[in-house]
């Protein structure tokens, strides 16, 4: 008998071990990420914030697929370009004769994109006002987060028209169905972002001015596109000159120089996306080159993009602008293996 | 005296359970030495001492030597080296222990010639009752007189016994009355009283209940004849009729319902399986891996078939439940080769086959292709490159798809040794593989040990233990797909350029104007070095205690470790690396899954009517990933390759990902069968995942299942036709969790911008969460017959089933203005309803053998319901255009696209059609589908399903004399492959090389309405044009064989030599290598090809020898 009590004993303790559940167990402990409930604690993090939304940017000028990109959604409808013979590409051919198709994928993207920018923005106001840290850099980190909210908005607004306007972060899946808003709603939302931001932006050339980081002048030539746009003449014409006399910015001498790498985040550039070759690359000058010809050495030529005829033949022979945008002569054609 | 013992070694054990079991083995061993001849009494027998005083073990010694009598005793318990004196020389044994116990404290009894020591503390000297033994034999048979070695013979209630030699006679001795009790492997055994007859002459009777096929199923195993699931299985002799590198080839063919896609032909290549069709969208549609009770192996490829004993496919609910949350998508359960008790068998097998590409693409020569490319620039109103003499005479006219590939090689060796007595068994094993594929460079080399062991440490404990080593490294050249890889670059590079020019370089198609760059195959094959090194240990250790009678308590421990590590180096001689000069990557990964199992089952036979075999259970499983990855560009020289990161000027920035999940169950099931005739089970499993939301983390699935025995009612008596006749009835809820981790919860994500020409990292919106993320539900009910005929030489299984998955995993499309694109929810139904037969049939049966098996079974898939608003999903892979979508009312496997009317002939046909106002004589016409002027994606339509409408089977064995035949002929029919080819290889010449149907192609003179005129521009949409015929019937092996006659040789059991050949004919229209295709693997990829691995056909001979 001695031994059946011990043998229950064991079944039980095997048992009694085993139905033993701890909630624990089943608990999802991420180390590679972090949620937005641990985040948003420092200076380090409202920057990290903002960064972000600044990455959105260049996806709208980085590929698709087969030499496609997203602004082509603006270059090919235009009397300025033509999409490229013999390139495999459905999509932007279509742009190119006016089929606005909504599976395109540029239209699709452009406006995945921009929400994508907008809730990024949405998400360091949300947040980062709620931060402990210097007010300083409070502040300009939120002009920041107006001034690309804006950015996105204005894109959106000029493309499509009435969109939804949502000016607070997603957080989960209820009321995730948006309507659209009229057209003036989006422009008093852009034009109060864009007043939001100037205040609180260093001036381009100070010490607090970074390439990449938007400016108090890029807000305000932002501001006067927008004005433009609305066809408000004078408020545009104001802030225009606000920028032109701020002394911040100057032309270059030589028209081409603009758009020479060498004179990249220019005196002459309010604003410009940033790329470099080996972190975050974009493929935008090859869609530009004839296709194949061996003319560059870092990536394949896609010959996406070719200027109109009746655009160039616009210009006159002695336009300087037409040296300067237009490569004449296609390069040698490497010889036929012989 | 039974008693008397039991209580003399109770004593001696003392309640403690592991002296028990070794004083037991102590004890058999002993007693078991003796039992022949007279027994003496230690009274009777007299003995003269060498000299007066020795130690003890002097003393048992000499008594051994100089009478019958054997001493047992404790080793522990005894001092052996204390001295003993004696007083007389002469004297019996008893008076001799009568003075040894006085010195010694013990006391001592013999029982037979055995004299027990047992340490008491005071001295008795005994002889346990009278031994009145007479010496047996016997003679032990089977039914038909042929005498059966090996067989044992027992004196019931005593340790003493013995086993029959090769001619089944036996001889003991044992008291008169006393009950023997003969026994063997698959026999029934039988009690013989001892009377007065000394040679016995004793017929076993076979045991139809041990001879059956025992079905090993989730967590146990039942005989097949009371499975009430649907269950396939795969038997050891049909596993290895083939020549296999992946396990999960062993199933194609062979199952109703269970279709096996061989979808990369590259050696070590994946294989895909669905089982009843595709449950799921977002989820895994791949079945549940079990390896010796090792749960969700992932895959089979680290698995050497030469170990397989059986594979077990669980289909219905009923069978499938008891694996919860995971069973969804069917269960394959596979079990290695264990150790048999018997004398050692030892194995060798050896396979030498060779390999070369099945089918060829027709593509243009050289001067054809010149030829069309200056048509084409004509066409366009630019200048042709080639002169007529380049044409005629071109420089050089390479044959890429001869160039890119080879004959390949392939070795496989494998030493098994098995066996083992009642206390132990071991099955060891090595293999050995080195695999070939037939584009260069592409090879697996595998080596793999296995070691599985069984002891029963106790009549009531058994510890097993399975472990297996697997080391496996693989120049893999199949990565990349749809990029320009070599399988691609075999079809699109231009025939005029050579291999290598005459400075050494590599030719790339940009050294052709207007070519789209690719580096030529046979520089892909040779120069870039991609090596995946596997090594993969699966190791599982069980403890089975039988507490009371029936009970058993098992504790198994199991963990599957798993490293992986890649080197890939693509050099500066590559044009794709040859401004980035060079590219080094190393990444690893390590993986580690533990459980832990803890299940009782009870099994008793109650009033002999009542079958009743029930478990419970608690299982623990956490799988944990780690890996890291680093790579650079800008190498100085190519030869550190990537064992030098550190040497690049580029580095990119290293990687690593870690996570984990876990899962937490119950599982209980009981089977319950009344009159060996009415057959019940009822299974249940409740699962926890931590994949899923807060407030859902455990789901329960249960099932039950009826099956009928109806050849044993009595209303089946006196009729021979019918030989046996069950119906099986089943329904149940199983699950599937396979997504990701971490879905529930919300995140950050990672976001790289430059600031001040810096890298800078931002942590902005990931994921948001969804804490009702829970398992998707299958519910199936099944109805299946089991039929034998006339003896069962005919033998049908019939069984339809339907499903229906609810709450699907969806990765559910969010509205863009969310800033996110999709999120896990439950939403979406899908069901599966089917027929599967399955007929097996012995033709002939004489000297001459002739057996058929052959399995049919057609599905049907459809999607009930998607999302909230129904919309349709496209779920890619997704090409230029989409090639896939999800439709509520369509089956999953739907292709996309536009629908081709033919070519246009001339400008009226252009100005008719209306739709395409810019299209020119010998351009594609699409159609209309909405009629709205315009060819956009309203015109888009369903045009192609990638799902088989039925699969078979057809096995034939035939065996005269030495000589066995097998011939397996496999089939899929019904199936659309989407074949991406054409866009590349018909619709866009001048960038690559193309089809050699484009000699066909449209011109005013021959007014071809399939292939387009050639021109500079090129036309992406997929269309019925990319739709083909899947259907295909595979000659999937032919193996004869040739069984030596080795009667008489001791030395040699088997040996046999075979040759075979796999995939020995392919019946289909496809134009492709292969229509058993899936480039881009996962969900939708089945059936999708962009220039995949071409197939091989195999040739095989293969040496077995059994010693």
């Amino acid at each position: 008998m001695k031994n059946y009590s011990l043998k229950y004993i064991t079944l039980f303790l095997i048992l009694s071990l085993g139905f033993a559940g701890c909630d624990e167990f089943l608990e999802e402990n991420p180390e590679t990420f972090i949620s937005p409930n641990a985040y948003y604690r420092n200076a380090e993090d409202a920057q990290s914030a903002i960064n972000a939304v600044y990455a959105i940017l260049p996806r709208f000028y980085q590929g698709i697929a087969y030499g496609e990109s997203v602004f082509f959604t603006l270059e090919m409808p235009s009397d300025q370009a033509d999409s490229g013979t013999g390139v495999s590409v459905v999509d932007q051919d279509r742009l190119d004769a006016y089929i606005y198709d909504p599976a395109i994928r540029h239209l699709r993207l452009w406006w995945q994109y921009s929400y994508q920018g907008i809730n990024a923005a949405n998400s360091v106001l949300y947040y980062v006002p709620e931060i402990d840290m210097s007010e300083n850099a409070k502040a300009r980190i939120l002009s920041e987060a107006y001034y690309l909210r804006a950015y996105f908005y204005f894109d959106l607004v000029r493309l499509f028209g009435a969109v939804p306007l949502t000016v607070e972060p997603t957080l989960n899946i209820s009321n995730v169905n948006l309507t659209r808003e009229d057209v003036t709603v989006i422009y008093d939302q852009i034009i109060q972002d864009l007043i939001n931001a100037e205040h609180h932006l260093p001036v381009a050339g100070s010490i607090e001015a970074e390439h990449g980081r938007a400016t108090k002048g890029a807000a305000s030539t932002l501001l006067a596109k927008v004005y433009l746009t609305l066809e408000r003449w004078e408020e545009a014409s104001n802030k225009a000159e606000e920028v032109v006399n701020s002394g911040a910015y100057q032309l270059f001498d030589d028209y081409a120089d603009a758009f020479d790498v060498e004179n990249k985040n220019g005196k002459e550039h309010i604003f410009s996306i940033q790329f470099e070759r080996t972190i975050n690359s974009s493929n935008f000058h090859a869609w530009f080159l004839p296709r194949y010809r061996g003319i560059q050495a870092n990536t394949e030529e896609f010959g996406a993009i070719l200027p109109n005829m009746e655009f160039y033949n616009s210009y006159s022979d002695d336009d300087y602008r037409k040296a300067a945008n237009f490569i004449q002569v296609i390069p040698q054609l490497m010889d036929l293996v012989s | 005296m039974k008693n008397k013992l039991l209580k003399a070694i109770l004593m001696l054990s003392k309640g403690f359970l592991y002296g028990l079991i070794l004083q037991m083995l102590l004890v058999n061993f002993a007693s078991i030495m003796q039992a022949k001849g007279q027994y003496k009494r230690i009274d009777e027998v007299s003995i003269r001492l060498s000299v007066p005083s020795m130690n003890v073990r002097q003393f048992f010694k000499e008594i051994e030597r100089k009478t019958p009598f054997k001493f047992a005793y404790d080793n522990k318990k005894l001092d052996k080296s204390q001295l003993l004196v004696f007083d007389s020389e002469l004297g019996t044994v008893e008076e001799r222990l009568q003075v040894a116990g006085q010195q010694l404290q013990v006391s001592f009894r013999q029982m037979n010639h055995t004299i027990d020591v047992v340490p008491t503390g005071q001295t008795v000297v005994q002889v346990m009752a009278e031994v009145e033994l007479r010496p047996i034999t016997g003679t032990v048979t089977d039914e038909n007189g042929e005498p059966i070695p090996g067989a044992t013979v027992l004196v019931e209630g005593t340790n003493t016994g013995t086993a029959t030699d090769i001619d089944g006679n036996f001889s003991l001795d044992a008291e008169e009355g006393a009950v023997l009790l003969v026994s063997f492997i698959g026999y029934e055994s039988q009690r013989i009283t001892v009377g007065n007859q000394s040679n016995l002459s004793i017929t076993l009777v076979e045991d139809q209940a041990s001879l059956e096929e025992v079905v090993v199923i989730g967590y146990g195993t039942v005989n097949k004849s009371d499975l009430t699931g649907s269950v396939g299985i795969v038997d050891s002799e049909l596993i290895h009729s083939r020549p296999l590198t992946n396990a999960a080839d062993a199933l194609q063919g062979r199952i109703p319902g269970v279709q096996v896609m061989n979808n990369s032909a590259a050696p070590g290549g994946n294989f895909s399986i669905r089982i009843r069709g595709s449950n799921s969208i977002s989820a895994t549609n791949e079945p549940l891996y079990v390896v010796d009770g090792i749960i969700g192996v992932g895959g089979l490829q680290f698995i050497n078939p030469n170990d397989i004993a059986s594979i077990e496919v669980l289909k219905d609910a009923s069978a499938t439940s008891i694996y919860g949350a995971r069973g969804a998508n069917g269960v394959v359960l596979i079990s290695t080769k264990r150790g048999k008790v018997g004398k050692p068998q030892i194995t060798y097998d050896s396979q030498f086959g060779f390999s070369n590409m099945a089918r060829k693409i027709p593509m243009l020569n050289a001067s054809q292709y010149m030829q069309m490319e200056n048509e084409a620039y004509l066409y366009s109103g630019l200048t042709p490159q080639f002169t007529q003499e380049q044409i005629q005479n071109p420089e050089f006219d390479t044959d890429w798809q001869e160039e890119a590939t080879r004959t390949a090689f392939r070795q496989n060796h494998q030493i098994g040794v098995y066996g083992g007595n009642e206390q132990s068994k071991y099955g060891i094993s090595i293999g050995y593989l080195d695999e070939e594929g037939i584009m260069l460079n592409s090879k697996l080399e595998r080596a793999n040990i296995r070691i599985n062991l069984d002891n029963n440490l106790s009549d009531k404990l058994v510890l097993g233990t399975s472990l297996t080593i697997n080391h496996s490294k693989d120049r893999r050249i199949d990565t990349d797909n749809g990029g320009l890889n070599a399988s691609r670059a075999m079809l699109e590079m231009f025939p005029f350029l050579p291999v290598k020019y005459e400075d050494g370089t590599y030719s790339n198609s940009a050294d052709h104007p207007g070519g789209e760059g690719t580096d030529n195959p046979v520089a892909i094959l040779n120069e870039i070095e991609d090596y995946f090194t596997i090594t993969r240990t699966l190791g599982n250790l069980f403890l089975e205690y039988e507490v009371i009678k029936d009970l058993k308590v098992r504790i198994s421990g199991g963990a599957d470790i798993n490293y992986e590590s890649r080197n890939y180096y693509s050099p500066r001689t590559l044009r794709r690396t040859r401004n980035t000069r060079g590219l080094a990557i190393r990444s690893n990964v390590r993986e580690l899954s533990w459980q832990n199992e803890n299940t009782i089952s009870y099994q008793k036979i109650l009033n002999g009517r009542h079958d009743i075999n029930a478990m419970m259970g608690v299982t623990w499983q956490q799988f944990r990933h780690e890996n890291f990855g680093a790579s650079t560009r800008g190498l100085n020289d190519d030869f550190f390759k990537f064992n030098n990161l550190g040497i690049g000027d580029t580095p990119q920035p290293p990687t690593s990902n870690t996570f984990d999940w876990a899962l937490n169950s119950y599982l209980g099931r009981i089977n319950y069968i009344l009159d060996k005739k009415y057959l019940f089970t009822v299974s249940a499993r409740m699962d926890g995942s931590s994949k899923f939301g807060e407030s859902n983390k455990y789901g329960f699935f249960p099932s039950g299942a009826f099956a009928w025995r109806i050849s044993d009612e009595g209303f089946m008596e006196g009729q021979e036709i019918i030989s046996d006749l069950k119906l099986r009835t089943s329904y149940g809820i199983t699950g599937n969790q396979e997504i990701g981790v971490f879905n529930s919860i919300s995140s950050l994500a990672t976001y790289t911008y430059i600031i001040d020409g810096q890298r800078t990292i931002g942590l902005g919106p990931g994921r948001i969460p969804n804490p009702d993320l829970r398992w998707e539900k299958t519910s199936q009910g099944n109805i299946g017959l089991d039929i034998g005929l006339v003896n069962n030489r005919l033998s049908l299984t019939i069984d339809a089933y339907y499903k229906q998955t609810n709450d699907l995993l969806l990765n559910a499309p969010l509205p863009y203005t969310t800033g996110y694109e999709s999120i896990f929810r439950n939403i979406g139904r899908v069901e599966n309803r089917g027929i599967e037969f399955m007929i097996s049939s012995v033709n002939v049966d004489r000297d001459f053998q002739w057996n058929t098996d052959a399995n049919i079974s057609f599905n049907d898939n459809e999607v009930l319901e998607l999302g909230a608003e129904g919309d349709d999903i496209f779920p890619g892979p997704g090409f230029v255009t989409q090639t896939n979508i999800l439709r509520v009312g369509q089956p999953i496997g739907s292709l996309w696209g536009w629908t081709r009317l033919g070519i246009f002939q001339n400008e009226e046909e252009v100005l008719t059609h209306g739709a395409q106002p810019n299209a020119q004589p010998g351009d594609i016409i699409y159609l209309d589908l909405n009629e709205d002027g315009v060819i956009d994606s309203q015109d888009q339509s369903i045009i192609g399903n990638t799902a088989p409408k039925y699969n078979f089977g057809f096995i034939n064995t035939f065996v005269y004399k030495n000589f066995d035949l097998i011939i397996e002929i496999q089939g899929v029919q019904g199936n659309d492959v989407m074949n991406l080819n054409p866009i590349v290889l018909e619709d866009r010449q001048t960038q690559a090389n193309s089809y050699a149907t484009l000699l066909d192609r449209w011109t005013p003179e021959n007014p071809s309405n399939t292939i387009a005129r050639v021109r500079k521009n090129s036309d992406l949409r997929l269309s019925t044009r990319h739709v083909e015929d899947g259907s295909f019937i595979r000659g999937r092996n032919i193996s004869l064989g040739y069984n030596f006659n080795l009667q008489g040789k001791e030395w040699i059991n088997t040996l046999k030599v075979f040759a075979s050949a796999q995939n020995f004919f392919l019946i289909s229209d496809y134009g492709g290598y292969d229509p058993e295709v899936s480039t881009y693997g996962g969900n939708f990829g089945q059936g999708i090809e962009f220039s995949s691995y071409p197939t091989p056909r195999t040739f095989t001979l293969g040496l077995s020898v059994g010693l």
